[in-house]
């Protein structure tokens, strides 16, 4: 099954050949060109990851990080951004982000962090269910 | 505040000038990059998937429409950093601050942007110019564009427009409605004053009009 992928971007062409090119790969891409768009998609579908640029007009990537990462924690968010300097990484990774990839990307690398995101977010899925049985067999005797 | 405290303020304040200016213009130029690197991208994909590995003209020259309006894009951007940087050449010279202050808007585009805010010139009745140090005016007047943006938060427009009589020169910003008291902490930080002394301006405001200006007494 192919993996599903929310791209937040507010450079229009850069929305666009993006997706081609990670649909090309085999992904299935909804794109979004505003953190305040990206949040009212993921009420909507599912997602498997999100890459989402740093730095967009309005509520920018840093506020979107952690809205989304209250509404779905598991969602496993990958941030795209110019200038990947060491306290913005450290600030985005404590705010919940499973990565940080500095434009412009190699596609390659990018489809690889996708995928190990996808990996990453079914194993806190499982580990949430474990832990609801676990929970459940507990207060009802099992 | 001392004379050498004034100095240090000012010179503080210009280096964080340059460096957000120039910050924001290194940020959109990755930007650009980014797009024409993933355009060239896209044309090894299709040269890997097409059979005989011949591209069709078609979807070459859309691939080369998006590169050259990414390019042209850049060479924009490098241009008005070009400009800015040679705003520090002279420590002084007759500037006209409607170019300026249009100029300054243009420089900061983005920043701009990231506030979502709308911010149209009145053009000015007639020519105005002050003999100042060009890069100070336009850290000036990004402090005051910023300050009106971050005022607009209700009706996100901002209106610069221009004043002259027989004894002043004004740039005034108008923000729509503004949050109250918005206007009493105004350039308190000891950099704003340190340039708004350097560069002989007085800050009017007036709380009716939501507005704040920039006087220049033509008697200085």
């Amino acid at each position: 099954m192919s993996e599903k992928v929310l791209l937040v971007d507010d450079e229009k062409d850069f929305l666009e050949i993006m997706a081609q090119r990670m649909e090309a790969r085999g992904f299935e891409i909804t794109t979004a060109g505003s953190a305040e768009q990206a949040l009212s998609i993921i009420d909507t579908k599912p997602f498997d990851a999100i890459v989402m640029d740093f730095q967009m007009p309005g509520m920018d990537g840093m506020e979107a990080l952690k809205a989304i990462k209250a509404k779905s924690p598991e969602l496993q968010i990958i941030l795209l951004t110019g200038y990947a300097t060491v306290e913005k990484t450290v600030e985005a990774i404590k705010a919940g982000a499973s990565d940080f990839l500095e434009k412009p990307a190699d596609i390659e690398v990018l489809a690889k962090k996708i995928k190990k995101a996808t990996a990453d977010k079914k194993l806190h899925v499982e580990k949430q269910t474990e832990d609801r049985v676990k929970d459940i067999l507990q207060r009802f005797g099992g | 505040m001392k004379k050498n405290e004034k100095v240090d303020e000012l010179t503080q304040e210009g280096f964080r000038f340059f460096g957000k200016m120039s910050a924001s213009a290194t940020h959109e130029i990755k930007n650009t990059l980014a797009i024409i690197n993933e355009n060239v991208g896209f044309m090894d994909d299709l040269s890997m998937m097409s059979q005989d590995g011949m591209l069709s003209c078609e979807q070459i020259n859309s691939v080369t429409k998006k590169i050259k309006k990414q390019v042209q894009r850049s060479n924009n951007i490098l241009k008005k950093l070009n400009q800015f940087s040679h705003s520090v050449d002279l420590s002084k010279q007759m500037a006209d601050v409607e170019t300026t202050v249009k100029f300054t808007l243009d420089l900061a585009s983005r920043l701009i942007e990231m506030y979502e805010v709308t911010v149209e010139i009145i053009p000015a009745p007639s020519h105005i110019s002050v003999n100042a140090n060009q890069f100070f005016l336009e850290n000036m007047i990004w402090k005051a564009v910023e300050t009106a943006c971050q005022g607009a938060k209700q009706e996100k427009k901002v209106t610069v427009s221009f004043k002259q009589d027989s004894e002043t020169l004004a740039v005034w910003f108008s923000m729509g409605s503004i949050e109250d008291g918005f206007l009493d902490n105004l350039f308190i930080a000891n950099e704003d004053k340190a340039l708004i002394e350097y560069l002989n301006i007085v800050v009017e405001k007036d709380k009716t009009n939501s507005c704040f200006g920039l006087v220049w007494s033509e008697k200085n």
